[in-house]
């Protein structure tokens, strides 16, 4: 019995060792796989129990397959900004052709053209929340709510002013206006600024800032429409009188709305000094002008911005993390994707940077985390364990045979 | 994942040496082009890599003052070509076609008549004399007014430049802003916007507002918004014929203007700025003095009836009897005529000089019945001594307000050369701070191409040294794969 026994302990040995290099090739293979993770074979032996002292009957090896998921390969710079590593915990939620989700480590994302969305080198779809209706709060352990992340789809945006600031210095020495002729009582002013602002559909409206100093410590802001001549000086948009101290400080409240047909701007002058130095006002307000979409940014904790034309950026889409308690017991699929199975346990989705996830990189790349060198010692270690079982094999076969010559 | 780690390390170096080398090369290539600043590759580690920023060599403070240094400059320069212009027509006083030397002419040739008053080519002469200088004032009238009409054509330019230069600038500053959004390298677009905004600061004077995101608004050097976020409208009404002492049309910035006496928030420096002042103040200055020249010309030769009524005498205000108002005389340069009773070219006769009597019978001075051919040099004595005679001007502030016409007349012309002299000094010294000033930026943010190619040496060394790794690792490999 013990040398059939033998003969069988020779084979499983041998077929241990032809999956370990199965295992190794497939790991040079895809040595250059970005997000590819490396698959090492782990044995543990049968032994056939009961046996009685004396008699000695050889078990078996059984062929555990480990994935080092959770093990980070090296990161590689690359030149394009939607190239995407995972410094840290974490995978990609992608979807293939079919709708179906899957985590991956491979950030190789390129615009497909037809699609505007960011497919990766394996086909799958990046998918990331919408941050159209502000910011999302992910379920924990679906994947509902993802839509594939489409920077292109988004229009031409516009964004109204509602804030603006005029701060600097107004002269001390200049010379009162006369009483009663300040707008809008009169045309008479001392300097003048303009404010860019923009209405909500993108259209420019400059804003006439009129300061006019009516006596020595007190000057008046009166604002209008630039393109509204006939409103000059009557009927201002809004004014603001501005009282100084002693020191030069504004005391007054430097604050007022301006009210343009429903909509309201806040102007801020609380910046303003009055000291014995040259006219030096400078003001800026939000909002922006029509403009297309140019490109995408993508920060460390998975916002991706759309930059408009003007150089103004957006935060369009939100790309989460999905992370499970056992990296390592993840199921590969084509593609360096994995599929969730019982052993490593549901997906938790959450955004980068939080919870233990790690951060998004932009303009890098996950390199595979095989080592060939490691894979080559490995391969001779097995093709000479290989090789020892052959023998195994040869040996309790001969014995067989000089048994089986016994019998004439 | 050892020698896999060592040998992607190693590329990753040996990618930013390249790159490194690569900047180097590109300010090698800038070293000759002014606007260029040295750009720097910012090397960044990374879990095991490294990746290259490029930014560039930027001085906020030495550029401010490079700016203001060329505004200032530009500014005097306009002023200093505008006197130059007038003082190469005029002449200075020795020179005999300018109106203090043909003031001098004049009194001279009425001291001869008067020494010989039967002889009528003495007389002759003096008229002649007295045509010259009316032709002098007239061509000084002339000059400044082609000054002021050059000055205003000069400054329609500068507005369309202004305005173009903005447009320019718009698109400068939107490349940048979308660059910095995307993360890209904007060095070179800033260096574009660097230098539209140095031709811009000839033009005119500004300062400048680093806002979010790499935008930059322009104000004037007097604090109007010239560029926030799109380009402001600058505007010149052009002036097709100026009037003799009146100011041109001002340059407008949204409804502001930013020239002229009338501005709330007048220019300081610039080209426009000192074509403004030139237009509008130091040319019609001088024009005023020469007004005053031929005021007092007029009332130096004037004739007086018994009953007490003045006329004029030799100068006419464009052959009118009556005397010039004024101060000011505005234009009488310009009209300034002899009168046609003593003009031989108009048929007149050259003996009322002598006599009087240009604007009638009543205004005769000499006792001696006309037609009686008896002469006296008392007239002509009178007049040669009005010349020398002390009389109120209508100076302007820099000369003396009562001397006589020979001496007013010598004054101005030492005014202008005063004017011309400080205005070249000024423009000299501005040359110098600008020079200065260009140096100093050029060192702090030029390219040194000692530097750079002491750079690469270092460069060339690390990227050796990467390559030699690389080798190194792949011997290994090979050990490891022969074995197999």
């Amino acid at each position: 019995m013990s040398l059939f026994g033998v003969l069988r302990t020779g084979v499983s040995g041998m077929n241990a060792q032809s999956n370990r290099i199965g295992t190794i090739s497939e790991n040079v293979q895809n040595s250059s796989t970005t997000g590819y993770k490396r698959t090492s074979t782990e044995f543990s032996s049968l032994l056939i129990e009961g046996s009685d002292s004396g008699v000695y009957n050889s078990g078996a090896v059984e062929t555990v397959l480990r994935r080092s998921i959770s093990e980070d390969g090296p990161v590689a710079v690359t030149s394009s900004g939607s190239d995407l590593a995972i410094q840290g915990n974490g995978f990609f939620v992608v979807q293939d052709a079919n709708d179906r989700p899957y985590l991956t480590r491979a950030g190789n994302f390129v615009v497909d053209g037809p699609t505007g969305n960011l497919v990766n080198a394996g086909g799958f779809t990046l998918m990331g929340y919408s941050l159209a209706n502000g910011e999302p709060t992910p379920t924990l352990n679906t994947f509902d709510g993802l839509v594939p992340v489409n920077v292109t789809s988004l229009g031409m945006q516009a964004r109204a002013t509602t804030a603006g600031e005029i701060a600097g210095n107004l002269p001390a020495d200049a010379t009162p206006v006369a009483a009663g002729t300040a707008p809008p009582a009169g045309a008479a002013f001392s300097k003048k600024t303009q404010l860019a602002t923009y209405d909500p559909q993108g259209r420019k409206v400059l804003l006439d800032v009129y300061l006019t100093k009516t006596n020595a410590n007190t000057w008046s802001a009166s604002v209008y429409d630039s393109s509204d001549t006939a409103s000059f000086p009557a009927t201002p948009l809004g004014s603001l009188a501005l009282t100084f101290g002693a020191d030069g400080r504004l005391t007054s409240p430097g604050t007022a709305t301006l009210g343009l047909g429903g909509r309201t701007i806040a102007l801020d002058m609380s910046g303003v000094t009055q000291l014995a130095a040259a006219y030096d006002l400078k003001g800026q307000a939000d909002g922006n002008a029509a403009s297309a979409v140019k490109g995408s940014e993508f920060a460390a904790d998975g916002t991706v911005y759309a930059i408009y034309e003007d150089g103004s950026r957006v935060a369009a889409f939100k790309v989460p993390l999905g992370d499970v308690t056992s990296p390592d017991n993840l199921t590969p699929r084509a593609g360096n994707v994995f599929e969730t199975t019982p052993e490593s346990g549901t997906v938790q989705i959450g955004f980068a940077t939080t919870g233990g996830r790690g951060a998004i990189k932009s303009g890098a790349l996950e390199q595979s985390n095989v080592d060939v060198s490691a894979e080559l010692t490995a391969m001779i270690e097995s093709q000479t364990v290989y090789t020892a079982n052959s023998k195994v094999f040869m040996t309790s076969n001969e014995m067989l045979d000089t048994l089986m010559n016994l019998k004439r | 994942m050892g020698l896999s780690l060592a040998l992607t390390t190693a590329r990753s170096s040996i990618q930013a040496n390249a790159a490194q080398i690569a900047v180097a090369s590109r300010n090698v290539a800038g070293a000759s082009d002014p606007s260029y600043s040295r750009k720097i590759a910012a090397v960044v580690t990374l879990n095991g890599g490294v990746r290259v920023a490029v930014a560039r060599a930027s001085d906020v403070a030495l550029y401010t003052r490079m700016l203001g240094a060329t505004s200032d400059l530009a500014g005097r320069d306009a002023v200093l070509n505008g006197l130059q212009t007038l003082q190469r027509t005029l002449g200075t006083a020795e020179n005999a076609t300018s109106p203090a030397a043909s003031l001098g002419a004049l009194g001279t040739a009425l001291h001869s008549a008067a020494n010989k008053p039967d002889d009528p080519a003495l007389l002759r002469a003096a008229v002649e004399r007295a045509r010259d200088l009316a032709r002098s004032l007239a061509d000084g009238a002339a000059a400044v007014q082609a000054v002021r009409q050059e000055a205003d054509g000069a400054m329609t330019e500068s507005v369309a430049r202004i305005n173009g230069l903005l447009g320019q600038f718009d698109i400068a500053n939107r490349a940048v802003m979308t660059g910095t959004a995307l993360g890209r390298d904007v060095t070179d677009d800033l260096d574009t916007r660097d230098r539209i905004l140095a031709s811009l600061s000839e033009e005119i004077g500004l300062t400048t507002q680093v806002r979010e995101g790499g935008d930059v608004a322009i104000y004037t050097d007097s604090g109007l918004p010239l560029f926030d976020r799109g380009p402001r409208r600058v505007s010149l009404a052009p002036t097709p014929a100026l009037a003799a002492g009146v100011a041109g049309a001002a340059v407008m910035i949204e409804g502001v203007p930013v020239t002229g006496a009338g501005s709330p928030m007048p220019l300081q420096s610039g080209r426009l700025a000192g074509l403004s002042l030139l237009r509008d103040k130091t040319a019609p200055a001088y024009g005023a003095q020469l007004d005053e020249i031929a005021r007092g010309l007029v009332l130096a030769f004037r004739e007086r009836a018994a009953d007490g009524t003045e006329r004029a005498g030799l100068f006419t205000n464009a052959g009118s009897a009556l005397l010039p108002a004024g101060p000011p005389a505005t234009g009488l340069a310009a009209a300034l005529r002899l009168n046609p009773a003593v003009d031989p070219q108009g048929g007149g006769s050259v003996d009322l000089l002598r006599d009087g009597g240009m604007a009638g019978g009543a205004y005769r001075s000499n006792p001696a019945a006309a037609g009686s051919g008896t002469a006296y040099p008392d007239r002509l004595r009178a007049l040669a001594g009005a010349l020398a005679q002390a009389q109120s001007f209508d100076p302007g502030p820099d000369l003396r307000g009562t001397a006589s016409l020979q001496d007013f007349a010598a004054s101005s012309v030492g005014w202008l050369e005063a004017r011309r002299k400080e205005a070249s000094e000024d423009s000299d010294a501005h040359a110098t701070l600008l020079s200065r000033a260009s140096e100093a930026l050029s060192n702090a943010t030029g390219v040194n191409t000692d530097d750079e190619t002491a750079q690469t040496l270092k460069l060339e060394q690390a990227y050796a040294a990467s390559a030699r790794l690389i080798a190194l690792i792949d011997e290994m490999l090979k050990t490891l794969i022969n074995a197999v």
